[in-house]
């Protein structure tokens, strides 16, 4: 077991590796008194195409794929629900699917070992029939519909489509009604068995937790069924640089206006690093103390709805930038011109400096929270970093740095518009 | 949680929390909440963000905050029963983590320059911010139709409580904002100073230091009363038609129980064995049973003394959804409840209480709560109470519940897309 202390966030974490691979983190809150677990697979609905290592076969799946076995992750082979388990304690239990991740959680403030034992558990104990695969096409039905009338959700949705030809993150992560009918129990067992090994996933606990309990309830749990698996063969769809859209429009019941602009980017060799460097750039351009954010809302191009967005992944990057707008065309150009003007201008020492802080502000203050933590971690960990690494990071980036950044991105054949309207 | 009295009145609530990396502090000015104030009300906590005497403009401010680290300012306005509180934020990184001393302290005062030294012209407001955070507002309100999900909840209320200050929509209504102007509207907001004032802190901070930065504050009064209605004599039906692709639900109950009633525990009991959370018999049985909907809760307003319950279904489910609700609203009537249903809802309480006190928003909402109640307690006596609940309470509960108003959105014309 590794120990591994950061001074600056004052914050330690400790890590095994499990001969199965899983990569089993805790890092302990003292004072807390919630526990938490979270087991997350580096599968998401963006992994559209990939080869089955246990069979050999390609495999191309309808879109939703990964958010319904999440859902039917659950089913037990006694006909039971795992949420049965942990209410008996009162353990707030609960699973995302994401682009490229999903998870397994649950919180509780007693029980956490024997409530480990059962996350582990029912996690590696898929169990997937017709009867329970007819049953949920109603209650995802349900939840895609209840997207289908969330005007922040669909914007967001066609900015990225905007942005991306071919590129998988452009796929809906619940599908469509039409798209999950076609969801088999022989395909769910075909992702269950390419992506929910341990060499693929990640158990990551914090809170009122010890670092050897962890492993050594974790070490019980992991089936020695997992043969070694080999590296997994992602078929990642092949992308141009340039944005397959300038522009997406879907008429919806809204009052004002709801837009986003998407800025098309790549992903570097540290995309961790590039994360960090982007949000410093864009907290100095457009932050609530930028020059640039006061302008556009002394106008009313924009209002207290906006904010940006940060995405720097392996796969695919950007940055989005939105909220609600009476006109969101004119408010648009005006995002364009300021930005054109940056590239030209440069960000100043000061604005920079002011962003940096603000951005390790952010870092420091998610420290507070178990759910924060897990998924920052996660999500690091997933693209090869450490979240600890972060404050090192953040303090080696130059204003040189940003002003080059700034050049690459904000370019007018990068931006698209996403407007949701009456 | 500590409270402390200061000379001027205000009620300071400590809570200590010092395993947090912040400092949050959150104040509370109690106006009854009414159409006659509620958009001046909203209107005057956005103005207050444009600017104060030291920072006059948005910009200026927003640079203070930022070299506190991304200290966040927020200000708006929390509806709990018939009070609305117009409230301001700070959430601040501990002096600790920061290069230099002194940020919590800055912040703080920051905050107190916000509520009570605003930038002024002519003896009113800023002119400019006052037409830019008008029609700012103005767009917000016109904005909730938006969020359908809140929207049929908001909605649903609006027609229960018509006749009673609870109906109202604490950020006013864009009529409301057409007559106001800056000069009248700051008159307003003097008479908001003089209003009874909370003030919460929760995380590693000096209350010493703390006190003195408020003393100028005059408040006075009582904080206002929520009018509790015990049964509902018919039900209403409300039907709206918006551009949706799902159908929406709610349906508001009086409960007949206010927060400070003695039967109050088993009402939470009963809440949570209905509707609040995978154990619950909504989840069980309309999602996961009938495979009607992906969301069903119910919710409790404890100061009005309602229950909300609300899911998303298909247009044509309307009668199997509305038809399942009930039926399960009447097995609790009938003490159709197992001990395990009772069980997990005590635990799944019990544990959210404990789980409080690992964020910083939870805790100050928890005081906000207490500090409007007649006898205030803590998360362990309010589990000690849950623990003596029994389940002929339970029942008793179930049956002073009375359904109110059934208000549905649906698509215009009411056919599937």
């Amino acid at each position: 077991m590794k120990q591994i202390h950061c001074k600056q966030l004052n914050e330690t974490l400790f890590h095994h590796t499990h001969k199965s691979g899983l990569e089993i983190y805790v890092l302990p809150k003292i004072g807390y008194s919630k526990s938490y677990a979270i087991f997350a697979t580096k599968y998401g609905s963006a992994d559209a195409r990939f080869c089955n290592p246990h069979t050999g076969k390609t495999i191309e799946v309808p879109d939703g794929v990964a958010h319904f076995l999440e859902h039917k992750m659950f089913e037990q082979p006694d006909g039971s629900d795992a949420f049965a388990e942990f209410s008996k304690t009162g353990a707030d239990a609960n699973a995302f699917t994401s682009f490229l991740t999903t998870a397994y959680l649950f919180s509780c403030t007693n029980g956490f070992y024997e409530n480990l034992r059962h996350l582990l558990s029912f996690v590696q104990t898929p169990h997937f029939t017709e009867e329970n695969v007819a049953k949920e096409q109603g209650i995802i039905g349900q939840e895609i519909r209840m997207y289908e009338d969330d005007p922040g959700w669909r914007s967001y949705f066609n900015v990225i489509e905007a942005m991306y030809h071919h590129n998988t993150v452009r796929r809906d992560i619940a599908g469509t009604v039409e798209s999950i009918a076609k969801i088999t129990p022989e395909l769910l067992y075909d992702c269950y068995n390419t992506f929910y090994h341990p060499s693929n996933m990640i158990l990551f606990c914090t809170g009122d937790v010890d670092p050897e309990k962890v492993i050594s309830t974790a070490e019980k749990q992991i089936s020695p069924k997992f043969e070694d698996l080999g590296e997994i063969t992602r078929y990642p769809a092949e992308e141009p640089e340039e944005i397959f859209q300038k522009e997406k429009v879907q008429t919806m019941s809204v009052a004002q206006p709801l837009f986003y602009v998407g800025i098309k980017s790549k992903p570097e060799t540290d995309v961790f690093r590039q994360d960090l460097l982007y949000s410093v750039l864009m907290e100095a351009v457009l932050g609530k103390s930028s020059a640039l954010y006061q302008e556009l809302y002394s106008q009313g191009l924009i209002t207290p709805s906006f904010g940006t967005e940060v995405t720097c992944e392996k796969e695919y990057a950007h940055l989005i930038l939105g909220g609600s707008a009476p006109d969101p065309r004119k408010t648009a150009k005006a995002l364009e011109t300021g930005l054109q003007k940056i590239r030209q201008t440069g960000v100043s020492q000061e604005d920079f400096s002011r962003a940096k802080k603000v951005v390790l502000g952010d870092i420091i203050r998610l420290f507070n929270s178990v759910e924060q933590i897990s998924n920052n971690f996660i999500n690091a960990l997933f693209r090869g970093a450490s979240l600890f690494d972060a404050p090192e990071l953040l303090s080696g980036i130059t204003l040189e740095d940003c002003n080059e950044a700034a050049k690459q991105l904000f370019r007018e054949e990068k931006m698209v518009l996403s407007v949701i309207s009456q | 949680m500590k409270q402390i009295i200061a000379e001027n009145g205000i009620r300071f609530f400590q809570i200590p929390a010092k395993q947090f990396k912040t400092v949050s502090i959150r104040v509370a000015l109690y106006r009854p909440l009414c159409k006659e104030e509620a958009a001046k009300n909203a209107l005057i906590t956005r103005l207050l963000k444009s600017g104060t005497v030291d920072f006059p403009t948005p910009l200026a401010l927003n640079r203070a905050l930022d070299e506190l680290y991304g200290a966040t300012l927020t200000t708006g306005i929390i509806k709990r029963g018939e009070v609305s509180a117009v409230s301001f934020g700070i959430n601040c990184i501990k002096d600790a983590f920061a290069a230099e001393a002194g940020v919590v302290q800055a912040a703080i005062r920051l905050l107190c320059q916000v509520i009570s030294d605003p930038v002024t012209e002519d003896n009113g407001f800023s002119k400019e911010f006052f037409e830019r955070e008008r029609e700012n507002l103005k767009m917000k309100i016109q904005n909730r139709v938006n969020d359908k999900k809140t929207y049929a909840t908001e909605r649903c209320y609006e027609e229960m409580c018509k006749n009673e200050p609870f109906g109202v929509y604490q950020y006013g209504q864009v009529e409301d904002l057409k007559g106001l102007d800056p000069q009248s509207l700051y008159e307003h907001y003097q008479e908001i100073l003089k209003s009874p004032m909370d003030v919460f802190v929760c995380g590693d901070a000096d209350m010493e230091e703390i006190i003195p930065l408020f003393a100028h504050f005059k408040p006075s009064g009582t904080i206002p009363k929520t009018s509790l209605i015990t049964e509902a004599k018919e039900v209403k039906r409300v039907t709206e038609e918006l551009d949706v692709n799902q159908g929406k639900l709610s349906l508001g109950f009086r409960t007949g129980i206010g927060a400070d009633d003695k039967l109050f525990p088993a009402l939470t009991l009963y809440n949570s064995i209905l509707g609040s959370g995978v154990h619950s018999k909504l989840f069980r049985n309309v999602r996961e049973k009938l495979s009607l909907c992906y969301y069903a809760y119910s919710r409790l307003e404890r100061f009005k003394g309602t229950m909300m319950i609300s899911s998303g279904i298909e247009f044509d489910k309307f009668k199997d959804a509305y038809d399942e609700i009930l039926f399960q609203t009447e097995e609790m009537k009938q003490g159709n409840i197992s001990d395990e249903e009772i069980s997990s809802a005590r635990f799944s309480l019990t544990n959210q209480l404990k789980a409080m006190a690992d964020t910083p928003s939870a805790l100050l909402d928890y005081a906000m709560i207490q500090a409007l109640m007649k006898d205030m307690t803590d998360p362990d006596e309010t589990i000690k109470a849950l623990g003596s609940v029994t389940k002929e309470q339970i029942i008793e509960v179930a049956n002073l519940v009375t359904l109110d108003t059934v208000y549905f959105l649906k698509n215009k014309g009411g056919e599937q897309k």
